[in-house]
């Protein structure tokens, strides 16, 4: 069981990703943008992954990734990035902002189920394919 | 003595210049003579002069001043000849002896009838006769008053025939400048230079053969035909003068030959202008000139001319002279498209005088002048040859000139240092930079520009523009080694990049539109799947509804591009059009966002009938009042409006969001444009809402505006055709 945070900014994708992370007994916190994003994790009660969508309005996912990056506490912190967006450009731009996994959307619940695990126990690392 | 002869040219300026001096000339000379009748009545007369003069001396006088006039020196004014004679020798010997009136009248008498016999022509005769009238009659004059009752052959009589004779000349040269200025145009004060000395020693020689003459005649008659040795000797200094005044109009004419070769340019003007100059440094009267190219100059244009060989002079045979000709030489010219012959020569007499006499003007080429001939001719076809090269490369630079002036890509060119020495308009439409401009410094863009670095797949650049756009330029840049410049053409980029730009912004957002929906459903089908047994009765109807719902959203993002592909693709778009009630569609179209929560207000409105589409109209305005709640606040309301014309029924659906910058205004109806970024934009959408509403209220023969202005929310007006109530 691990404390999970998930932000995009589509409720439907929200719901989805939370129910799939409940029924596998993850506590999940959730969040709709960039900032809210960046103000959940501005606290010592760290989540032991984030699930982040790229595109979202104001601070897109990148921002918020480069962000916690930058930041002592979080510059570990695992993150699987969610896209929508699949060019080469996006890919790239999500690899080198610090992204632990890159999952396209739609994804397979199962294989987000399985990435968060390898993740959480430290053996996860996709190798980038463009 | 001198009298003029018409040229074989016609007179260039007009006959009543002409005329005007022959009339003064006939009057004053009628006057003149005249006056010369009562003369002794005044004046009395000197006791040598013969008072009644017996008609064989008479004869002889009229027979002498004949002969006077035939036996000339041709001088060339121009196309007039002026010719030198005795005839002032025979007018001084008959003041010694005769009366006035008679020494006149005798001599005028003589030049008649030569004029007859030669047949000249009426106008100058009258011409030459008044002239003489006149300086005669002032030379009898001047004589009678000065020499009174003094010897023969006394001082005073001398000094009275010098002054005479000075008279005599200065009214004949007056006369002369005249007659040549109207009809050559002649300046006086060039005649008058070059004349006067000459004419003064033929005055004073006039009067030394005159008096040695007669005085040999009255003394020691067997010694009269030594006095033709003075005659002898002016004769000589007669041609030596003619020859001076040809050497002065050949040097004039080479002058403008030259001057004509040095600028090379059409054949057509250079070739007629540089064979006149050429027949008039040989005192020719004609030129004619046939090139192989098929042009033709001069006065005969059939003349068929003989093969000449290269740096041979021709003396046409008469055979292979021109029409009207009597004698000429034929030389090649030497031109690029083949060559020609140019041939000068003289025009068939028409008097009798100069086809007969051995000393009148027949017309020769002298062997010495052949070699300049040669090389005046090969100068004339040199400047031909390079005439032609310089059409050739104008030509040339015209055609280059128009694809610098209209190539869509602008062109430059550098120098060796760097300078620009060419920037066509299309530089200066692409990047506002004129070229006067570049003159005062180059400003960022052109020396970004005229920096390229030389490679053939040319270099990309950017620039900010002064309107916030920015501006992609493709430049590509050619080292010119020959010419030690750089060939350098800008491509202006800006709508191919932004299209590009419009494209990846498309499939990013259309890639991020479709797949988000994607994600619940397929999310939760697989979760429905694997974690049935988990999930809770109601859990799992909630489920089915987001998967519905999302389905439903595809479905009509589908539809939105089906829209978008036919009215990009010229396939119409079909609409049933019918009498609705505009208000009620509205209506019905608001009551669909059931998310708005009470923020959309519909104004009252009785019913608004039009023609139209109802299911398309149902489209059109829920895009527009989707937008209006996708692009504002949560609590912003949303007013819809109706109003009414004869033209049209229009609804407008206002907000009081942000606002779209007036550069926006247009772009936002076209496919896929989004004002945000896609990765960060606050909303969703595939960017074809605005451009589907305006296409399908086109189709229904209406339209879509907007008015709206930035910081004071934005009104879409939905305009349709009304139907009567």
């Amino acid at each position: 069981m691990a404390t999970i945070l998930i932000v995009d900014d589509e409720p439907s994708v929200l719901d989805v990703i939370r129910d799939t992370l409940e029924l596998e007994e993850h506590v999940v916190i959730e969040a709709v943008d960039g900032p809210s994003a960046l103000e959940a994790l501005n606290t010592d009660e760290l989540p032991d992954l984030v699930v982040l969508d790229i595109m979202m309005p104001g601070i897109s996912g990148l921002d918020v990734l480069t962000e916690l990056r930058a930041r002592p506490a979080t510059a570990e912190l695992p993150v699987i990035l969610l896209t929508a967006a699949s060019d080469d450009a996006t890919t790239w731009a999500g690899w080198s902002a610090g992204a632990n996994v890159f999952l396209p959307k739609p994804f397979d619940p199962g294989a987000l189920l399985d990435w968060i695990d390898r993740v959480l126990e430290g053996g996860g690392e996709m190798e980038p394919t463009l | 003595m001198t009298q003029v002869h018409e040229g074989l040219r016609p007179l260039r300026p007009s006959w009543l210049s002409v005329g005007f001096v022959v009339s003064f000339a006939v009057l004053a000379g009628v006057l003149s003579l005249s006056m010369l009748a009562w003369l002794p009545t005044i004046v009395g007369l000197p006791a040598h002069v013969n008072q009644q003069a017996p008609l064989w001396l008479l004869g002889l006088f009229v027979l002498l001043a004949a002969v006077s006039d035939v036996v000339y020196v041709p001088v060339r004014h121009g196309d007039a000849w002026e010719e030198l004679t005795f005839v002032e020798v025979v007018i001084v010997w008959g003041v010694l002896i005769l009366p006035p009136f008679p020494a006149l009248a005798t001599a005028l008498a003589g030049f008649a009838i030569v004029a007859l016999l030669l047949r000249r022509p009426a106008v100058k005769s009258l011409f030459n006769l008044g002239s003489y009238a006149i300086s005669g009659a002032a030379l009898m004059i001047a004589y009678l008053a000065i020499v009174g009752d003094a010897e023969q052959f006394s001082l005073r009589s001398v000094l009275g025939l010098l002054v005479g004779a000075f008279v005599f000349t200065a009214l004949n040269l007056l006369m002369l400048s005249l007659i040549l200025l109207a009809a050559e145009e002649v300046p006086p004060r060039e005649l008058l230079a070059e004349q006067w000395g000459m004419s003064l020693g033929m005055a004073v020689g006039s009067v030394g053969v005159a008096t040695v003459a007669l005085s040999l005649e009255q003394n020691d008659p067997v010694l009269t035909p030594f006095a033709a040795l003075p005659a002898v000797a002016l004769w000589y200094a007669y041609r030596a003068s003619a020859a001076h005044a040809q050497a002065r109009e050949r040097s004039h004419w080479l002058v403008q030959l030259g001057q004509t070769v040095a600028t090379p340019g059409d054949p057509k003007v250079v070739i007629p202008r540089a064979a006149d100059a050429l027949r008039r440094v040989y005192g020719a009267d004609e030129y004619s000139v046939v090139l192989r190219s098929g042009l033709r100059f001069g006065t005969d244009p059939d003349w068929r001319p003989p093969d000449v060989m290269p740096r041979q002079v021709l003396v046409l045979t008469d055979e292979q002279l021109p029409d009207h000709w009597n004698a000429g030489v034929a030389v090649r010219i030497d031109e690029q498209s083949g060559g020609g012959v140019l041939a000068i020569g003289s025009h068939r007499q028409q008097e009798w005088a100069t086809r007969n006499l051995p000393w009148a003007r027949n017309w020769s080429l002298e062997d010495t002048d052949k070699p300049a001939l040669v090389a005046l001719t090969a100068a004339v076809g040199s400047s031909v040859r390079a005439g032609q090269t310089l059409a050739a490369l104008t030509a040339e630079t015209a055609k280059l000139q128009a694809v610098v002036d209209h190539a869509t890509d602008g062109i430059c060119v550098i120098d060796a240092d760097g300078e620009v020495v060419l920037w066509s308009p299309a530089a200066a439409a692409i990047t506002g930079v004129r070229y006067p401009q570049l003159a005062s410094g180059m400003p960022d863009i052109v020396r970004r520009i005229v920096s390229a670095p030389a490679d053939p797949m040319g270099v990309e650049l950017e620039f900010d523009r002064s309107d916030g756009q920015s501006l992609a330029l493709h430049v590509t840049r050619v080292d010119v080694v020959a010419s030690d410049t750089s060939v350098l053409t800008i491509r202006d980029m800006t709508r191919e990049r932004r299209a590009e730009k419009l494209k990846s912004d498309f499939i990013a957002s259309i890639s991020h539109e479709l797949r988000t929906p994607i994600t619940p459903i397929r999310g939760y089908a697989d979760l429905l799947s694997r974690r049935w047994d988990r999930m809770s009765a109601e859990k799992r109807i909630g489920v089915l509804e987001t998967i519905k719902e999302r389905a439903d959203h595809l479905t009509h993002l589908v539809d939105d591009l089906l829209v978008a592909a036919r009215t990009s693709s010229d396939m119409n778009l079909s609409v049933d059009m019918q009498r609705w009630d505009l208000v009620d569609i509205v209506r019905e179209s608001v009551a669909g966002f059931t998310e708005a929560d009470g923020r959309v207000t519909i104004a009252d409105s009785p019913p608004m009938w039009v023609l139209t589409d109802r299911t398309r109209t149902l489209q059109v305005v829920s895009n527009l009042v989707g937008n209006a709640i996708k692009y504002t606040p949560a609590s912003s309301p949303i007013e819809v409006m109706f109003s009414r014309s004869d033209e049209t029924v229009e609804v407008a659906v206002r907000d009081h969001g942000q606002g779209i910058a007036l550069d926006e205004q247009e772009r936002v109806f076209q496919r896929f444009y989004r004002i945000e970024d896609p990765m960060t934009m606050r909303t969703g959408g595939s960017g074809l809402g605005l451009h589907i509403a305006r296409q399908l209220a086109q189709a229904m023969g209406g339209d879509v505006r907007l008015i709206s202005s930035p910081g004071d929310g934005s009104t879409f007006v939905l305009q349709l055709p009304p139907e009567g109530d």
